[in-house]
């Protein structure tokens, strides 16, 4: 262990600090959802405006809510609630769907990139 | 690489020279380290001991910035084939990571001058592996913005696994040094 070594260490662990910081700041805030519902053309909705709304799927309504620039599912007609228990989304690609009722909601960030790609 | 000797007069007869020798049977064991380590589950993709990386190291310190480069690059070659995956993007992971430590390496090397020892650039090594290929996952396979979000975290296994190998090159280093004297 010598004098470098120390020092290399010492900068590896500031990057590392550094990185959590720079990289955890929570992402970019989205302004803006797209909601899908199967079979219908995907529209967007604006999340500077808090509003309610209702969209129906093949088993029933869905509703969601818009509040302070986020946005979630408050009640679908489905058995697992798996999109409401995902609570608010805020942040540019973030994610919920309710896949029995066929509704989907993603947070828009500033580029749209994909996901995954899969050779 | 040292070049061979060249015979003159029985057409090309390329020797391997005695550095050509060690890089081959240390690229050999590396091999032997990065299949017995891909055999063991890891909790988090990405993630895993990066202990061949100790072979590369003891490599540097012997042999220099070259053999490194060598073992290194033969070692995801010969892993590759042996694990098949070879020319997936599990090997172009592989490739990145080991193209982007050799080169963090070969930054560093002119620094030995300055007290380096094993540990310290072994900890080069792995976060050069990982920031390569990091880099290379997220321009090609998964361009997604949460992807950063884990950069922080593998970075830190990084950090730990090269002080962890870095402490065992310097124990297999003086191991051989006393061997030799």
């Amino acid at each position: 262990m010598t004098r470098g070594d120390f020092l290399v260490t010492g900068a590896a662990a500031a990057l590392v600090a550094g990185l959590y910081l720079a990289l955890w700041d929570g992402g970019a805030p989205g302004a803006r959802a797209r909601v899908t519902v199967s079979g219908e053309a995907p529209r967007t909705v604006a999340l500077d405006r808090d509003r309610r709304l209702t969209l129906d799927g093949p088993l029933g309504p869905t509703t969601l809510e818009v509040r302070d620039g986020r946005i979630r599912f408050t009640a679908s007609p489905c058995r697992k609630k798996v999109c409401v228990r995902a609570g608010w989304l805020a942040r540019a690609g973030e994610f919920a769907a309710c896949l029995p009722n066929g509704v989907s909601v993603q947070v828009l960030g500033a580029a749209r990139r994909f996901d995954a790609i899969n050779y | 690489m040292a070049a061979g000797e060249v015979t003159p007069g029985s057409g090309r007869i390329v020797r391997p020279s005695r550095e050509d020798q060690l890089v081959a049977w240390l690229a050999a064991l590396a091999i032997t380290v990065h299949l017995a380590e891909a055999a063991l589950p890891m909790p988090l993709p990405g993630v895993k001991p990066g202990l061949a990386n100790v072979v590369t190291i003891v490599s540097l310190l012997h042999l220099g910035w070259r053999a490194a480069a060598w073992v290194s690059l033969l070692r995801v070659l010969g892993g590759s084939l042996l694990l098949g995956t070879f020319l997936t993007p599990t090997f172009i992971l592989s490739v990145s990571g080991a193209a982007a430590s050799v080169g963090v390496l070969a930054l560093a090397w002119p620094l030995a001058r300055h007290g380096l020892s094993g540990l310290g650039y072994s900890v080069l090594a792995a976060l050069g592996h990982m920031g390569g290929q990091f880099g290379v996952a997220f321009a090609l396979f998964i361009p997604h913005p949460a992807m950063l979000h884990l950069l922080p975290i593998l970075m830190t296994f990084a950090l730990l696994t090269g002080i962890m190998s870095g402490i065992i090159a310097t124990a297999v280093i003086q191991g051989v040094r006393a061997e030799n004297r």
